[in-house]
Order: structure tokens, then C-alpha cells, then sequence
């Protein structure tokens, strides 16, 4: 039962190599490869809209593929996850999603399961009575308690599923449904983020931001419907998309003051609070954020003034921050050294890192669609969100 | 109450004797499984309490208690688990089962952890590790298989200098190490990348309790701003919520108390290898992540993991 | 259906089914031997093939179809494509059609081929299966469309790069000047020279100034070899048989010509930081980026969308800026760790070191600065790689230096070899303590070494060069085409008249291979050049084609190579070249007149300019030691790794330190400052000396320091000199046998050689330390002091 292979690898191999493109219906290979292509360009680098591409992916995979019971399904998900993260490695964002749509099959299958078979919860104790096929730590030990893994949840129900199609096609359409509300659910994020702007801007504050975020512009902007206050915007040169906020933040009960970045720290002592944007929020509740964002969490925290950051519960991910250069993307030293200077070009080597990593002890708050966090509270939303660590344990196969 | 001539200590002194590479939850885990299948309860309870003295005797006949009492936690709750089996020979053949496949699988823990970790040591990095750790070297191991190159400071690790055995096993992987005196941490921690220690046991605040001098070593990082990991297997997670210290079941009041020394003249020597602990305890805000097999955790992530485990 | 999809659909919306013709095959020679086995778009540029680059590019820039002309190797290239991702139908919107052109002798000819057959009659991009660009040219393929209105005579629009005069991108042996419209970027003419001799004036068109009141001149672009073309252009290239190349022929003749009315516009490529969004330039691009930020409006973060790179592999010198600038990731997002191209997986690490899987690193091993090192390559200990890209399964040997060299994938290099900007191709195996100078190209599969070196920009093939002039460019193998192949074109390795060292081996060699589509030859190897285990020949020295051929390359120039100056030029599209090289060269010239052999002069003149970067550098060592008072074995160990690295040599190194050090005495304060300067850093000097014969040059370094340095004044020149030489007695730098020998030596050397002079000043000193030889005397220093004291 036990065999030599350790757990990742184990979790590789599920994700059968067998599977290939042909494994899937047109209707899938079509929109997977454009999708890759498209992440691979750099053509899509909204989070939001990687995220959702990603669901839509994930729910057409479900919807269009052949599949005969959850761990069958599982596999294909995870195959298609491990393309996309290939197409852009540093790309956390798609990895938060594969894994979340993999927990709510998970989470899907075993409520139906619950339903069809209420004899069987009993049956079922989440103990070492009946020894489960891939298990990975020994039974008894402590990761046995949350005895809900896919493998083995797939594995029982695959018996008893089988036979009844039936079942597997309210299955499919129970899980179709859930991807669905979850796709709505990302596509407000940032209202529900929004909805939360009353309980952290206070009238007259001086709140400082960084760069574009539309969360944030959407949180300032709720906030000043019933609220008068004043936000200073860094420019984040060399893009300068603060500019882009400070326009898109500019309204009669706003008052808007661009600063450039080095001054952060000299205005510091002015500001009430920051609110920031962030591309991910690392398990350990750390932010890979824009570039800068770092120094002006720094200053923040030298001055004592609260950080709050704005995350919709997509950009958890589930992964750690064992790496900076891992997490971070160089685009084109175009905009630092225009590539035109022969003289430099040739003579210095120039980065252009488009990413922070923020540790999380200069982050306050943590405001998601469902609430305002602490940073250490990160795991219990990662472990409602997301199944164990095995599951998602094959993102790091390129390591 | 224990009627059979089976010696439990003796079984488990064997065992840790036997095996350098078998750990004590393991050890106590197997010696407890090998009990039950010796002795002949009929009744449940006198079956549970058969379990329970023999724990009770692990733990008061070796000083090594606090991940022993971890293996032997782990028995008792699936002993409890199990209580609902219709005899007490369904219910021992359960738990011989389980408590075997526990001691086999228990060397794949330990890969596990190595399998998390290993992305966390980077090419040309320095690494701080304290003490002798198997499962730190089985992580660093791992590393070195992926082709990282990677230069490692070992803590002497007085008073039994097992930080000596630990660079003579790294030397021997090729990994260039020296070994720095307990006294030299804040000396060479400037140079570190990060700094990994094993545990002897993992709390329930996410603390750790470990060889003495972990503390330490964990202070001077965080206020260097040095990463402090810590590895652990799962079975080492202990239900304990030490506040200080002197909370630790280790903890013996004649330690380092001014008591009064024998005799005129004092060998200083002895006692102060007598008079001084062998474990500390190191609190929660000093450890940036665990290393476990069940994945990496934040250290409050390890109480959520125990309460899942024993509230079940 | 899925919303980011919006962005792709209005694209193609926008030109309906946009056309591209890439020209695959380059019509000249100046990548072999590499392209000896495949067609040179198949080789690699940063390990992935660069006929990828183009084609992620027009794909991504919403191309429906490509034809790609190809003519050596076409099975070759038909077999890449179908097997690639390009032939599964379920990849890409892009057609790919490959259309074979026998025939074709040059760009034009290739054109009408396509004008003939696939009549295309929409606008089309052109560009060579070279090129790398990030561009999404739809909205320039969109703005030329749009000019086309205004402007009904508007058939092309050329994208140029801008760089600066020094940039390493630019073509060194070609300047070129723009003239440009400002306010429509009408291309109004093109003024290109070769580089050498030094251009002193250029023409203007009267009616170029006459009619714009505006006129631009630039010399700081860079053709990138990308065209948007209408269709006019195909039927320009029919009417005009003549026209062989696109920039020479085409685009100078309609610029030029009264009788045809086109137009040519030209889109400069500008970095983003020359337009900020305030205020957006009306103009195609920058249009096109405006739309790019509205489309992304919701961004949360929104890339740049640097529209910025695009540039064509011409030659072996672009090949080494462009695989510099993928590394630099100033091509984003075409960098190796997230290239558009399918290929092996990269990580990124600092320094722009990318790795891909299973690469084994030794533990002293120094990979460092843009390298990119290919799956399962192997590092040695102590081995140094920098700024460079090894191909998959490649391995470098212990103590092995690579430096801007570029390694096919397995090929291998033993210990000690140093290798330097240089392509090696495939499977070629590097022995031990093996030196490759600069600018050398290595065909697969041959084997160099052990301990040897090969002089700067020499080319080596497993293959004999063919000296016969039917094959064209990349064309060995293409023996169908060998008959209607024009004689006039690329033949292969003609020996020049300039490569006399190799030239009667390789006349007499080359018949015996003519028609054998260059087999390989059972003549024995150039051992005498490639070492005892050598497997290949030497090719003639800066790969050059046919050199009394005018038209061998789709150059835009009239200049051949078959002269001096040709070949130069040639060098200069080197991986490797410096112009400095050449401007030293022409100097060298000057000075030296020509009763040297003119290989030999060749030999000077590669070798000067690495020899002066050497000398600058260990000069600015020893300085620095002197600035902050190095010990001894310090400054020693410096100078020695400055030597090892550039490879210098071991008298250079004597006579510079040598003259550096006694550089710092200062005249005016003789005699004391040169026994001040000597004691403390005489240690350094004699760490370069390790025998008699060593001690003797030392002396006569001294000597001719004395005599000659123009730091030193006339009067001082003898007084120096009788000081110093006891002083270097007197610590011990060179014995007193060496000073003897040097003497004896002197006295009968004729006046020219050494000043007498000089000589003479000495002759008391060296009387003096024959008797104390003789006399085993010990008490020597007192009598040195005195000595000079007597000044």
C-alpha cells in the first residue's frame, strides 16, 4: 500500500501522464491553448481577468470533458493547472485558482456523497478504521485527522459512484454550479472589498496609496460617498500608473495629491493610513505588491501608521514566499534605460523588477471580500479555501 | 495491573539503540504497539489502563519525555478513537494495525518534510543549522541531490557537542561546513542566509521546544531579520502550551538554582554539566515557518493541526 | 465568450486576414559554417531556433498566414514546422505555408517568385526569418493602412530602431542616415556608406530640401528588417528585375527615382520613456499603446506594454546584441524564462542567470552576468562562465574561462580552455587548455585541442570548405539547386588573397570536393591549427564568401570584399569585433609599411586591440595598487589574474609592470624616491620574473624605459638609469649575473638598439659587482649608496 514514492511525486504521477491534449474534447483544447498563448504574450496581466479566464477554463473542463468519477476529474484540472502554470510560471494567481476549483469539486463531490448516502457519514468516521487507499502520512498521525483528501474521498466514492450515472450527472452539474457562483463571487470582489471602506476611512484622514489598483480605487470611492478625505498617490516611476489613480481617484469629495516616490517617507508622518493594492498575498500572509510598495510599508511601519491591504480571497495563494526572485517578474529595462543609449546599454545591466515582497510584520490588516484579517490569520482562510497542502503540491513541480 | 512480564522501557531502549535513525514518538509508538500485543485484557477499561501506566512509565524512565509523550499521545488518542470497536481484540487489532503502519511510515515523514523545505534553500546560500537533526539532514541531503550549492555553519551544541557529528555527516555529502561555538551566534549570524533547526517537539502556541541554545539562536536572528525555520515531523507536535521556561516537563527546580553545593571545594565542571537544562523552549513570534509533513505552516497554523487532531 | 478574449477579436477584425512573407533564407554566407547542416533561421538564438522569434511574433501580432520562402535546407525547415507547434492545428490561427524558391539568387528574386505565385493582394508584413520583436505590429500594419488614404502613392513603411551611434545592435561596418518628414514620417532617402574608409560627405537630393520645410536627418536608427508592405511592392520587384535587395536596391531606387511616385514611411521604434502618456505622438504606435491602456483600464496592474524591441539577426555580431538583449530582457516579455517559444523551462536567478532543469553547477564554480545555461548542462569547479549561453547537455571543464560565447547545444569543453565571444556549433568538442580567441565561428561537430590556440575569427567546419561557386549561401547540401545556382553569387570559401597562410591548402583541397555537396573529406584534419586531436578544417580567416564577388551578400553596399578594406568590413559583422580593431588596424598601416607578410598583419592587427585592453587594464591595477598601498602579494596576485583573463602575455605583462612601477619614481627627487619606489614595490617585479633569461629582459625593460619613455627628460634619462639598476641589485630583483649578461650583451649590440650611452653609465657598477663576484663579497649595500650618491 505504501509505496517508495513520496507524496509529491505521488501527487505528480496522479496527475497521469497519460493524459495528454487528446485526452480533452475541442471544446476545451481551443480555449486552453489560447488562453496559454495569450498568458505566455503577456497579453492578459490583470489579476482579475487571469483569475476569471482561469475559472471559465476550469468550468469548461468540467463541463466538456469526459470523466467518470472525482479523482478522474481531479486529475484533468490538475493537468490543465500544470499547463497554465507552465505557460507563465510566476503567475501565483492561476495556482489560487486551479487550487480553489479543485477544493469546491472536492467539497461538492463529498456534500453529495452526504446526501445521496446519509448512511454512509457515519460509516465513513474520519478515523483509521478502515484503512484508506493513498494515504500519504502514516494513518494514525496528525495529518489523518482532516481525513477529507481528494485521493481518498475519490477513491471511496468512485465504487459507489460508478455505478450510478445518474449521480455523475448531477455531479457534474452540482460542481458546474458551484464554479459558477464562485465566477460571480470573483467578479464582485471588489464591491465586497468595497463595502468594507466605511469601517477603515474615517472623515478628514490623510490616507496614502501606490500605483493603479482598481480594488483600491473602488474602496477610496466607495468610502467618499459618504466621506470627505484626502489621499496621496505615489507615482511608481518609472511606470508612473499613479498617475492613472490620482485620475481615477479624482472626485468632489477626494482630494487627490500626486508625490513622487521619494518623498514617501518625508509624508509619512502626515498620514493617518495606507491603503495598498497587491498582486498576491503569500501564505504567510506577505504581499507580493508593486515595486515600492515595500518602502512605504517600511516608512508606515516606522511611523506607526496602519497598513491596510486590499485582496480579494483570490489572491490568497497557497504557496510561500521561499524565494524573491521566484515570485518576481523583470519586464524590459526599456523604461529605466531607454534602449537606445548605446553607450549605456552595452556598459550596465539594468532590472526592472515589476514586484515587492511586503513580509508580512508591515502588514496591519488584510481586507478580502469577506472581511478585515491579521496577516497570522492567513492560514485558516487558506485552509477553508484550499485543500490540504498535498493538493496543491504539484505547482512546484518545476523546482 | 501489568501481569505480563513484558519490560516497556527496556523494549524502548532497545529500539532507540538499535536504530540511530528511529525517533522517540516512534520508538514510543512501537514499544506501546508491541505491549498490547503481549498482554491479555478482557475488559476495555482495563485494556485503557494498561495502555495509559505504560505510558506513564515511558515517560518517567527517560529524560527525553516531551516527544516520547508526543508518540504516546498519538497512541492514546487513537486508542480513544478505536473505543467504539465491539471487543477488546477488535479494538487491539485495530490499534496493532495502525500503530505499526505509524512505525513504518514513520521514515517517510521525514522525506516529506525534506520535500517542503528543500525549495527554501536556494542556490549559494549559508545555512545556520543547530545541533544534530535528522530530519535537517534530510533536508539538506534532499539539496543537495537538486544540485544546490549551499555553504552551512553548525553550532558546536554543547554540552554533548552533537553539532560535531552533524558537519562530519555534511563533510561527507560535500557540503562545505564549520562549526561554530554556541557562543559565536551573533558572531557569524550576519553571514546567514537563514537558520534551520529540528524540534523535539513541536507546542500547541506554534513554539518549539528543541536543544538547548535554540532560543538564543532564534533571538539573534529575528533581531538580525534572518529567517528561522524550523523542521518537524508531525509526530512531534506535542499537547503542551509552555508559557515560560520553567513550564517545560523537563523542568527540574534544581536546576541552575543556587542550591547548596556539596562539599568545600567545588567542581565546577560537573556542575555545571549536573546543573544545567538540556532543552529550551522557543516562543512562537521567534519562528518565521514550520517545516512539517504536512505541508509548511505558520507556527499558529500547528495549533489548528492539533486541535483537528485531538478535538476529533 | 471568456471576457479578455475582446482584445484578440477586435484585432483581427481590424485588418481582415493580414499576410506575412518571411523571407527564411538570409542569401549571403555569413553565419557558416554554422548553417552548413541546416538553414540558419533553425539555429539557435538563446537555445530556441529563431524562426520561433518570428513567428510568435507575426502570430501574435494577428497574421493569418504566413509564407515563408525558404531555399537551402527547405526539408529541413518544412520537417521544423510541421513538427513544431505551429503544424498542430489546434495551436494557432496562423497558416503556414512554405513555398520553396529554387531559383531564387537574392531577396528580389525571392519577391517576384511570390508575386508570380501566391498573388498576394493585400497589404502584408515582409520580414526575415530573423527577426525578434515584441511589437504587435497589427496597429502598424492598421496606421499604414490608414496613411494610405492620405497618402494613395504610400507602399511600404519601414520600422526602424532607434540607437545611439556606440550601440551594439548597430551594424559596425555599415552608417547610415536617415532623411526623414518630421510631421508625416515620410522617408525621404537613405544615405548608406560603408564604415570604412570614413565617409567625409553625403549627397542630398536639392529636392529633399526644396519641397519639405522640415527635414530630419538621423543616423541613429536601425533597420529592423520588419516591412509592412502593399502589394505594389511585389509588382515594383517584377517591373524592376534588377532590384536584388530591399534596402540597396528597392527602397533606394524608389526613394531616388523621379519616374516612380511611391512613397516609403518610416516608423521609428522609440522606448516608452520618449512619450509619456501626456502627451501621445500621432503616430501609429504610440496610438496603438493609448488603446492598448483603455483596453487594460481595468487593470490592476498594468505592464507596459513595451512596444518597443524589434531587430533582425543579420550577422554574427547581431546575433551576439540580440542574444545579449534576451538575456537583459529588454525584449519582455521574449526573455528565456518566459519566452512565448515553446522550449525547456527557465528559471530566473539574480544577475540574469537563467537555468533551466537539471543544469549541475560545481560547487567553486562561478556562473555569474547573464548567463543561460541549457537542460543538463554541467559546470566544472573552478570553471568561469560569463555572459554567454550554453546550449542543452553542454559542459565546460574545470578551470575552463567561457566569456561571451555562445555553445550549441552538447557541445563540451575540456579543462583549462578559455573561450571567448565565440559560436560554437553543436557536438563540438573543446579539449583541454584550448584558447579560442574572439570572433571565432565553429561548425558542429569539430573537435579542437588539446592545447592549442586558435587566433581570433578564424572559421572551422567538420567539413572541407568548397571552392567551387555554385553553391549558394547556407546551400551545401541543396545539390539540386547547384546548376541553376548563379556562379556569380555566394560561393563558398573562396581562400582570399588575404588568408595566405592557408591559401594554397585549401585551392589545392577544394577541387578535390567541388559537386560533393561538401561531404565530408578524407583529406587529413588542420591538425597544425586545431592541435594534435584536431577533427576539421579551417575555413578561410573571417568566413568570407567569394571575395571578388560584388553582390555575394544582400548587403546593401557596392564595395566588394575582395580588397583590404572588404574584408575588414566583413569582420566587423563578427560576433566578437571591435571597432577599434579596425581603426587600430588602419593605424598599424600607417606605421608599419608592407614588407610583412599580409597574414602576418592580420595576425598584428587582431591581436593589438585585446593586447591594449590588457595593457590598460593591468596598468589601472598596478595603479591602484600604488593609490592604495597593496601588499606585495596582493598587487602580484592582481596582476596575475589580470593576465589570465585577458590572456596576456607573460613579457607584456614584465615589460608593463616594469615600466609602470619605475613610472612612479619621481625624477625629481632622485635618488631617494627611486629607492623608496623600488623597495617597497621591487617585489612586484620580480614576482613576474622566473629565470635568468627573465632577469635579462628585466634589465633591458630598464634600459629602454630610460631611453625612450617621453615621461622621462633627456638629462635624467642616464642618471635614472645608473641608479637603478644597482637598486634592483640591491633588493634583489635580478642578481648581478643577469646585470653582467645584460651588459656584455649590450656593449656588443649596435647603437640602435640600445643607447650607448646608457650602457656606458652602468660601467662601473657592473666592474664593480665582477669583482665582487669574485671576491664573494658581502658588504655590497654600502658601496651602492655611496655609488649613487656620488650624483
Amino acid at each position: 500500500m505504501e509505496t517508495a514514492t513520496s507524496p509529491l511525486q505521488s501527487a505528480l504521477q496522479s496527475t497521469s501522464p497519460t493524459l495528454s491534449f487528446s485526452s480533452f474534447s475541442r471544446d476545451v483544447t481551443v480555449p486552453l491553448e489560447n488562453f496559454i498563448v495569450q498568458l505566455r504574450r503577456g497579453q492578459i496581466t490583470e489579476a482579475k481577468d487571469i483569475a476569471k479566464r482561469t475559472a471559465v477554463l476550469m468550468r469548461q473542463v468540467v463541463a466538456n470533458s469526459r470523466w467518470d468519477d472525482v479523482l478522474a476529474l481531479v486529475n484533468l484540472l490538475k493537468f490543465v493547472g500544470k499547463k497554465l502554470v507552465a505557460a507563465q510560471p510566476r503567475e501565483l494567481l492561476i495556482v489560487n485558482i486551479v487550487c480553489r476549483i479543485i477544493h469546491i469539486v472536492n467539497e461538492e463531490t463529498s456534500s453529495v456523497e452526504l446526501i445521496e448516502d446519509p448512511s454512509k457519514k457515519s460509516a465513513t468516521p474520519k478515523s483509521a478504521t478502515s484503512p484508506v487507499k493513498g494515504t500519504e502520512t502514516p494513518m494514525m498521525g496528525l495529518g489523518q485527522s482532516g481525513a477529507f483528501m481528494a485521493q481518498n474521498l475519490g477513491e471511496q466514492l468512485t465504487s459507489t459512484l460508478k455505478k450510478r450515472t445518474m449521480d455523475m450527472f448531477r455531479l457534474k452539474s452540482s460542481i458546474i454550479q458551484e464554479i459558477t457562483e464562485y465566477i460571480e463571487e470573483l467578479e464582485g470582489t471588489e464591491d465586497d472589498i468595497a463595502d468594507k471602506a466605511l469601517e477603515h476611512i474615517h472623515s478628514n484622514e490623510i490616507i496614502l496609496t501606490c500605483g493603479r489598483s482598481r480594488t483600491v480605487e473602488k474602496f477610496l470611492r466607495t468610502a467618499a460617498r459618504k466621506r470627505k478625505f484626502h489621499v496621496i498617490v505615489t507615482e511608481c516611476a518609472p511606470m508612473y500608473d499613479g498617475h492613472e489613480q490620482a485620475k481615477a481617484l479624482a472626485c468632489p469629495n477626494i482630494e487627490v495629491v500626486v508625490i513622487p516616490d521619494s518623498a514617501v517617507f518625508a509624508i509619512m508622518s502626515r498620514v493617518n493610513k495606507v491603503i495598498l493594492g497587491t498582486r498576491v498575498v503569500m501564505a504567510n500572509g506577505g504581499l507580493i505588491a508593486t515595486s515600492g510598495t515595500h518602502m512605504i510599508a517600511a516608512a508606515a511601519r516606522h511611523h506607526s501608521t496602519q497598513v491596510v491591504v486590499c485582496a480579494g480571497q483570490y489572491k490568497h495563494s497557497p504557496s510561500f514566499p521561499f524565494d524573491d526572485d521566484r515570485f518576481n517578474t523583470l519586464v524590459s529595462p526599456d523604461a529605466v534605460l531607454p534602449y537606445r543609449e548605446g553607450d549605456l546599454v552595452g556598459a550596465v545591466d539594468v532590472a526592472y523588477p515589476r514586484y515587492d515582497y511586503v513580509p508580512p510584520e508591515l502588514v496591519d490588516v488584510l481586507v478580502d471580500n469577506t472581511g478585515g484579517h491579521l496577516p497570522s490569520y492567513l492560514y485558516r482562510l487558506l485552509q477553508e479555501n484550499y485543500d490540504s497542502a498535498k493538493d496543491f503540491a504539484w505547482t512546484i513541480h518545476d523546482q | 495491573m501489568t501481569n505480563n512480564t513484558f519490560d516497556i522501557v527496556q523494549h524502548y531502549n532497545s529500539l532507540i539503540e538499535g536504530d540511530t535513525n528511529i525517533s522517540a514518538p516512534v520508538a514510543a509508538v512501537g514499544s506501546l504497539v508491541k505491549l498490547i500485543e503481549k498482554q491479555r485484557a478482557t475488559t476495555m477499561l482495563e485494556f485503557t489502563m494498561i495502555v495509559r501506566t505504560a505510558c506513564e512509565k515511558l515517560k518517567e524512565a527517560t529524560n527525553n519525555s516531551i516527544s516520547l509523550s508526543a508518540g504516546c499521545d498519538v497512541f492514546m488518542q487513537q486508542l480513544a478513537r478505536t473505543s467504539h470497536a465491539q471487543s477488546v481484540d477488535e479494538c487491539r487489532e485495530m490499534l496493532i494495525k495502525a500503530g505499526s503502519e505509524f512505525v513504518q511510515g514513520a521514515g517517510k515523514c521525514r522525506d516529506n518534510v525534506a520535500e517542503f523545505g528543500s525549495p527554501f534553500v536556494r542556490d549559494d546560500q549559508t545555512i545556520l543549522i543547530h545541533s544534530y537533526s535528522r530530519v535537517i539532514m534530510g533536508l539538506l541531503r534532499r539539496a543537495v541531490k537538486q544540485n544546490k550549492r549551499f555553504r552551512v555553519y553548525i553550532t558546536e551544541s554543547r554540552p554533548d557537542q552533537s553539532g560535531l557529528r552533524a558537519a562530519a555527516e555534511l563533510q561527507e555529502l560535500g557540503i562545505p561546513c564549520e562549526v561554530v561555538l554556541d557562543a559565536a551566534i551573533g558572531y557569524i549570524m550576519e553571514k546567514v542566509d537563514m537558520v534551520l533547526v529540528g524540534a523535539e517537539g513541536v507546542v500547541e502556541s506554534g513554539g518549539l521546544i528543541n536543544k538547548i541554545g535554540t532560543y538564543q539562536i532564534a533571538i539573534i536572528a529575528k533581531t538580525a531579520k534572518k529567517p528561522f525555520y524550523a523542521l518537524a515531523e508531525s509526530f512531534k507536535f506535542v499537547r503542551l502550551y509552555p508559557l515560560s521556561q520553567y513550564d517545560l516537563p523537563t523542568y527540574r527546580s534544581d536546576l541552575l538554582s543556587f542550591k547548596e553545593k556539596p562539599g568545600t571545594t567545588i567542581d565546577w565542571q560537573t556542575e555545571l554539566l549536573r546543573n544545567n537544562p538540556m532543552l529550551d523552549y522557543t516562543p512562537p513570534e521567534y519562528i518565521t515557518l514550520l517545516f512539517t509533513d504536512l505541508g509548511v505552516m505558520t507556527p499558529s497554523g500547528v495549533s489548528d493541526e492539533l486541535i483537528k487532531f485531538y478535538l476529533d | 465568450m471568456a471576457p479578455g478574449k475582446s482584445n484578440s477579436n477586435s484585432k483581427v477584425e481590424l485588418e481582415e486576414e493580414l499576410k506575412a512573407v518571411v523571407l527564411a533564407d538570409s542569401f549571403d554566407d555569413l553565419f557558416q559554417p554554422l548553417a552548413l547542416n541546416r538553414p540558419r533561421c533553425l539555429l539557435p538564438l538563446c537555445n530556441v531556433p529563431m524562426i520561433e522569434y518570428t513567428l510568435e511574433f507575426l502570430s501574435s501580432s494577428g497574421v493569418r498566414e504566413t509564407i515563408l520562402i525558404c531555399k537551402s535546407h527547405a526539408d529541413r525547415l518544412q520537417a521544423y514546422i510541421k513538427q513544431s507547434k505551429w503544424g498542430r492545428s489546434s495551436h494557432s490561427s496562423m497558416k503556414i505555408r512554405i513555398k520553396v524558391a529554387r531559383t531564387a539568387e537574392s531577396v528580389g528574386d525571392a519577391l517576384r517568385d511570390i508575386d508570380n505565385d501566391t498573388g498576394l493582394r493585400s497589404d502584408f508584413i515582409l520580414c526575415t526569418g530573423m527577426v525578434v520583436s515584441n511589437m504587435d505590429l497589427s496597429k502598424l500594419v492598421a496606421a499604414h493602412m490608414a496613411n494610405k488614404r492620405n497618402d494613395k502613392d504610400h507602399i511600404m513603411t519601414v520600422l526602424l530602431q532607434e540607437a545611439s551611434q556606440s550601440h551594439r545592435l548597430r551594424d559596425k561596418s555599415d552608417e547610415s542616415v536617415y532623411l526623414i518628414d518630421p510631421s508625416s514620417n515620410k522617408l525621404l532617402g537613405i544615405n548608406s556608406f560603408p564604415s570604412l574608409p570614413k565617409p567625409k560627405s553625403m549627397t542630398i537630393q536639392t529636392e529633399v530640401i526644396i519641397s519639405y520645410p522640415e527635414v530630419e536627418l538621423r543616423a541613429d536608427l536601425v533597420d529592423t528588417n520588419i516591412f509592412v508592405c502593399s502589394p505594389q511592392v511585389l509588382a515594383l520587384f517584377t517591373e524592376n528585375f534588377d532590384y536584388q535587395t530591399m534596402r540597396r536596391d528597392f527602397i533606394h531606387g524608389i526613394l531616388a527615382s523621379d519616374l516612380l511616385s511611391s512613397s516609403i514611411y518610416a516608423h521609428v521604434l522609440a522606448g516608452t520613456s520618449t512619450s509619456a502618456p501626456e502627451n501621445p505622438e500621432d503616430d501609429g504606435l504610440d496610438a496603438a499603446r493609448d488603446a492598448d491602456v483603455n483596453a487594460a483600464a481595468d487593470t490592476e496592474f498594468d505592464f507596459i506594454n513595451h512596444s518597443g524591441y524589434a531587430a533582425g539577426v543579420i550577422d554574427t555580431s547581431a546575433y551576439d546584441s540580440i542574444s545579449r538583449d534576451l538575456i537583459g530582457r529588454w525584449a519582455y516579455p521574449l526573455c528565456p524564462d518566459s519566452s512565448p517559444v515553446d522550449g525547456a523551462v527557465y528559471t530566473y536567478n539574480r544577475g540574469c542567470v537563467y537555468k533551466a532543469q537539471s543544469v549541475f553547477l560545481g560547487r567553486e564554480s562561478y556562473v555569474e552576468r547573464n548567463v543561460v545555461l541549457g537542460p543538463n548542462s554541467h559546470v566544472a569547479d573552478f570553471a568561469r562562465v560569463l555572459e554567454s549561453v550554453l546550449g542543452a547537455k553542454c559542459s565546460v571543464g574545470e578551470r575552463s574561462v567561457v566569456r561571451g560565447a555562445y555553445l550549441f547545444d552538447e557541445a563540451t569543453v575540456g579543462k583549462g580552455s578559455v573561450i571567448e565571444r565565440t559560436i560554437i556549433g553543436e557536438r563540438v568538442t573543446i579539449l583541454d587548455n584550448v584558447v579560442i580567441e574572439r570572433g571565432c565561428i565553429i561548425g558542429d561537430d569539430v573537435t579542437i585541442g588539446p592545447n592549442i590556440r586558435i587566433p581570433s575569427f578564424t572559421h572551422i567546419a567538420r567539413r572541407k570548405p568548397q571552392s567551387s561557386n555554385t553553391f549558394s549561401d547556407d546551400d551545401l547540401d541543396g545539390y539540386s539547386d547547384e546548376e541553376e545556382s548563379n556562379s556569380g553569387s555566394e560561393g563558398q570559401q573562396m581562400p582570399g588573397s588575404n588568408t595566405a597562410e592557408h591559401e594554397d591548402h585549401e585551392t589545392s583541397n577544394g577541387n578535390a570536393t567541388v559537386g560533393m555537396q561538401g561531404t565530408y573529406s578524407s583529406e587529413p584534419f588542420d591538425t597544425h591549427v586545431l592541435g594534435s586531436s584536431g577533427i576539421g578544417y579551417v575555413w578561410s580567416k573571417y568566413g568570407q564568401g567569394n571575395m571578388n564577388n560584388s553582390d555575394a551578400d544582400s548587403d546593401d553596399y557596392d564595395y566588394d570584399y575582395a580588397d583590404n578594406e572588404g574584408v575588414k568590413l566583413r569582420q566587423l559583422r563578427a560576433i566578437g569585433s571591435y571597432f577599434a580593431d579596425i581603426e587600430i588596424a588602419e593605424n598599424e598601416l600607417k606605421d608599419e609599411e608592407s614588407d610583412e607578410h599580409s597574414s602576418d598583419q592580420e595576425q598584428e592587427i587582431e591581436n593589438t586591440s585585446p593586447m591594449q585592453v590588457f595593457e590598460r587594464e593591468l596598468r589601472l591595477t598596478i595603479a591602484r595598487a600604488f593609490e592604495r598601498n597593496h601588499s606585495i602579494e596582493d598587487t602580484a596576485f592582481e596582476i596575475s589574474n589580470v593576465r589570465l583573463s585577458y590572456n596576456g602575455d607573460q613579457n607584456d605583462m614584465r615589460r608593463i609592470v616594469a615600466q609602470e612601477i619605475l613610472g612612479n619614481i619621481d625624477l625629481g627627487g632622485l635618488p631617494t624616491s627611486a629607492k623608496k619606489v623600488l623597495s617597497r614595490w621591487g617585489g612586484v617585479i620580480k614576482r613576474c620574473i622566473s629565470n635568468e633569461i627573465e632577469q635579462v629582459e628585466v634589465v633591458d625593460i630598464v634600459e629602454r624605459y630610460c631611453a625612450l619613455d617621453p615621461a622621462v627628460s633627456d638629462d635624467l634619462r642616464s642618471r635614472l638609469f645608473r641608479q637603478t639598476i644597482p637598486l634592483l641589485y640591491e633588493f634583489d630583483i635580478v642578481e648581478d649575473l643577469a646585470i653582467i649578461a645584460w651588459y656584455n650583451k649590450a656593449v656588443t649590440k649596435s647603437s640602435d638598439e640600445v643607447s650607448r650611452e646608457l650602457v656606458q653609465k652602468i660601467e662601473v657598477f657592473v666592474d664593480w659587482l665582477n669583482e665582487s663576484e669574485e671576491e664573494e663579497d658581502d658588504d655590497d649595500d654600502d658601496d651602492n649608496d655611496e655609488e649613487s650618491d656620488d650624483e
